[in-house]
């Protein structure tokens, strides 16, 4: 049952234009990081870019846009033509169908995108691998808590995709660097605690301490995921024709 | 009808007539078409919930001029808040945002309803009805890209001692501050316009409008900082930066922290690079529009 | 055996009453819920299918509520209206899907089954994104039934389909329903639920208009006229001797027959052979003019 759950939700997310958008972010941010590579300057200043080419481009503009598109597409698309009723006219409890597609949402950004954020650290460094796996478990951590927060989205509203990209543009591009208050509440400095604590000495340094940025979003994420599932629970599906 | 027996009855015939009148021919469509799509885009005639985003831009876009003008009627020529060169600059982040918000609406709705067949068995060309819809979009950012500039312009002269000198000392500034607002206004709507025409849905082309500005801004930040070489590429992935670099060559006024100050490229590049931006985007348009049944 | 009960259910989406205090039972056998489009037919079979809540009154199946309880959905088959199925699928895997998620013993042989029934064999390897739409409508009953459900819910299941294949359902519907399935379909078409439905039920504007056999909620409504067609050796005659009979309302001649229109149908039927032996005409024969679903139907949406 789990197995043809994640099958089916598998399949339904990996259609074309979705695939090549998917590829086509993690094979920018590969290229900006090889484009690095002819600029001239010290191997202190590779590091330092590629780090902030992680931070600011991948976790912070890469990894929600992949999000969202996966995310809300998750349900979303099979809430939009009402394809949705053909899991939910069977006897399973509506926690193992979030369940699973909150999983297959996830593992999917996160196998495209933590090896993209490897990939580019050690190319960027010139060699150097422990910038590139801090920050591919940072943004593991990071897909978890914005896959499962666009997942309740797309439940909650027929716009999640917007709103989703808004929420990135706005909140995590404008009022997080204005107001420090709210970088709490930011998912990119979630996961950048997460890679400052793993790269050492490495050339970023969050805002949060690692044990605060872990937690806010292991809670999220289970937050996010309870809010979901409940709205499955009561989901009404009208039948029109639209 | 019923006739009655004594009456003598007759038919009217009160069916469907021709039209033989005046027509108000092509001119007229493109304006119908114009000012039909500046009226979606402003929300008129929907409910106010869809006039939030578009009016609240406006008023965001005009609140700092606002703010600039009350200091300098309270506090004199002590602070200037901003130059007319930077003003777009700061406000920038709105922009991308307006379009993104308001432009799929305005193409892509008529493109999956499959409307487009009737429009153009209309007397109105595929290249008027792209026109009048560029227009509409040019016109609404004018509202974001050149009114608050211009508020900010009669707002310093008034509000200095010595209008009329004032009107003499800022005078110069009027081309840059109409140049600017139309570059902007011609850029953004080209681009956006082109992104929501090849979109699928709306929600696609809203996202594909934030998607492109955010991933420029972000990388052009991350370059301008890098410095070197990297310094110089900066500018030309964030379309805001190009038309930035675009206004300084044709008016001169640099502009803090925007990445052309930092890049060291020869100025005409920018204008180069603005040409190469609308070159492509109606080139997008133009094939897009080859094509009616969707 | 398997009943869905309506107590007072009623569903509003703010001012706008979609199913106005409607009660009834679906037990065994074919039921047909008839009404315009708009009528309310789909609010209704989506609120029996648990799908929907209702606002007022409680839609049960035997004592559960249907409303959140999943665990309904072993013994319920429920066929959308909505056309989309997962394109990416071929016709079996939809079907194989379906039966895995069911959790029945081997799925692969009910699977077979299912695509047998439905007379889909040849399409199924093919995916569904490719279907015409009468084939993917049986894909669609295919997965409804492929667990074996007591009770099937179809809303509007022949739209789409060729009279070869409409024939084809209504034979599968009909041996399902004889092994004491309880079927429920909806339509708007009322040809298809008068050569299919044991049982109707007419929705109008969200209410219930009539239910029962649609031959008695004919005859309950005196206030009509009835319509005979007769045909005659002498059809003249004939006529001119019924117009004499005071049940006798109109009398038409028309299409080489004669149309008597009456307000008493029980007066007429005795009159008809007396006036026939007044006028010397010998009966060649006697319809019911009117006896349709259509008649019933037109009347009660006028009403």
């Amino acid at each position: 049952m789990i197995v043809t759950l994640a099958a089916v939700t598998l399949r339904g997310l990996l259609n074309r234009r979705r695939t090549l958008l998917l590829v086509l972010a993690g094979v920018l941010m590969v290229g900006v990081a090889a484009l690095s590579r002819l600029a001239e300057g010290t191997d202190a200043d590779a590091l330092q870019f590629t780090a902030r080419l992680l931070a600011d481009f991948g976790l912070g503009v890469l990894l929600p846009l992949v999000a969202v598109i996966v995310g809300t597409a998750t349900i979303g698309s099979e809430l939009e033509d009402g394809t949705i009723i053909y899991l939910l006219a069977k006897p399973i409890p509506r926690l193992l169908i979030v369940a699973v597609k909150a999983v297959i949402a996830w593992l999917l950004v996160t196998l495209l995108g933590s090896p993209a954020f490897l990939v580019s650290g050690v190319i960027g460094t010139g060699g150097d691998a422990d910038l590139g796996i801090a920050y591919a478990v940072a943004a593991a951590v990071g897909a978890l808590e914005y896959t499962t927060v666009f997942l309740a989205l797309s439940l909650l509203t027929s716009r999640a995709l917007v709103i989703g990209l808004a929420y990135v543009v706005i909140w995590e591009g404008v009022v997080a660097g204005l107001f420090a208050g709210t970088r709490i509440l930011s998912v990119r400095q979630h996961a950048l605690a997460v890679a400052d604590a793993l790269a050492g000495d490495g050339a970023i340094t969050a805002e949060l301490s690692v044990g605060i940025g872990l937690a806010m979003a292991i809670g999220v994420a289970a937050l996010a995921f309870a809010l979901a599932v409940r709205r499955l629970q009561t989901v009404e599906l009208r039948g029109d024709t639209a | 009808m019923q006739a009655s027996p004594e009456s003598t009855g007759t038919i009217y015939d009160i069916g469907y007539r021709g039209y033989d009148g005046p027509r108000l021919g092509r001119r007229g469509a493109i304006s119908a078409i114009l000012w039909a799509g500046l009226r979606s885009i402003f929300g008129m005639g929907r409910s106010a919930r869809s006039k939030v985003l578009p009016w609240g831009a406006v008023i965001l876009a005009v609140i700092p001029a606002g703010v600039a003008i009350a200091i300098k009627v309270l506090a004199g020529d002590i602070i200037e808040l901003y130059s007319y060169d930077d003003y777009l600059w700061q406000t920038g982040a709105l922009l991308p945002i307006f379009v993104a918000a308001q432009a799929p609406e305005l193409v892509v709705n008529d493109m999956r309803h499959r409307v487009l067949p009737l429009y153009f068995s209309r007397p109105i060309s595929r290249l008027d009805y792209v026109l009048s819809k560029l227009g509409a979009l040019t016109l609404a950012l004018l509202a974001l890209t050149l009114l608050p500039v211009l508020i900010l312009f009669f707002g310093r002269i008034l509000a200095a001692e010595d209008v009329l000198g004032a009107v003499g000392d800022e005078i110069g500034a009027l081309p840059g501050i109409l140049g600017n607002g139309l570059l902007h206004a011609i850029v953004l709507a080209s681009i956006g316009l082109a992104i929501c025409a090849v979109a699928g849905r709306r929600a696609y082309a809203a996202g594909a409008v934030l998607a492109l500005f955010l991933i420029g801004s972000v990388t052009s930040g991350i370059f301008q900082e890098q410095g070197g070489g990297l310094a110089g590429v900066a500018p030309f992935v964030h379309p805001l930066a190009i038309v930035d670099g675009a206004r300084e060559w044709l008016f001169g006024g640099a502009v803090d922290g925007s990445p052309v100050a930092s890049a060291g490229v020869p100025m005409p590049l920018y204008g180069l690079a603005v040409l190469v931006i609308l070159g492509v985007t109606w080139l997008v348009l133009a094939i897009r529009y080859r094509s009616v049944t969707t | 055996m398997s009943a869905l009960t309506l107590a007072s259910v009623s569903r509003w989406y703010g001012n706008v009453v979609a199913v106005n205090d409607v009660s009834f039972e679906v037990g065994p056998g074919i039921t047909g819920l008839l009404g315009p489009n708009g009528a309310g037919k789909t609010t209704l079979l989506h609120m029996m299918a648990g799908f929907l809540a209702p606002s007022a009154g409680e839609v049960r199946l035997d004592d559960q509520p249907t409303w959140r309880h999943p665990a309904i959905y072993r013994q319920v088959g429920f066929v959308p209206e909505r056309e989309a199925v997962y394109p990416f699928l071929t016709g079996r895997q939809f079907v194989l899907a379906s039966a895995r998620l069911q959790g029945i013993d081997d799925p692969a042989a009910a699977t077979d089954r299912a695509i047998e029934m439905v007379d889909l064999r040849d399409a199924s390897k093919r995916a569904i994104g490719g279907y015409s739409k009468g084939m993917r409508q049986r894909v669609k009953v295919a997965a409804s039934l492929v667990h074996d459900p007591g009770v099937l819910i179809l809303d509007e299941p022949f739209n789409g389909m060729d009279p070869r294949q409409r024939l084809h359902m209504m034979d599968l519907l009909r041996s399902m329903a004889s092994e004491g399935r309880t079927i429920l379909f909806s339509s708007h078409i009322l040809e298809e639920v008068e050569r299919l439905s044991d049982r109707v039920l007419v929705v109008v504007a969200g209410r219930l208009a009539a239910s029962g056999d649609f031959r008695r909620i004919r005859r309950l409504m005196t206030d009509r006229p009835h319509r005979f067609t007769i045909r005659s050796s002498d059809d003249r005659a004939l006529g001119r001797a019924l117009l004499a009979h005071p049940a006798v309302e109109a009398v038409e001649l028309r299409d080489n027959a004669l149309s008597v229109r009456t307000g008493d149908y029980g007066a007429l039927t005795r009159a008809i052979a007396v006036a026939a032996r007044e006028a010397n005409a010998s009966l060649l024969e006697l319809r019911p003019a009117d006896e349709s679903l259509e008649s019933v139907f037109s009347y009660l949406v006028r009403r």
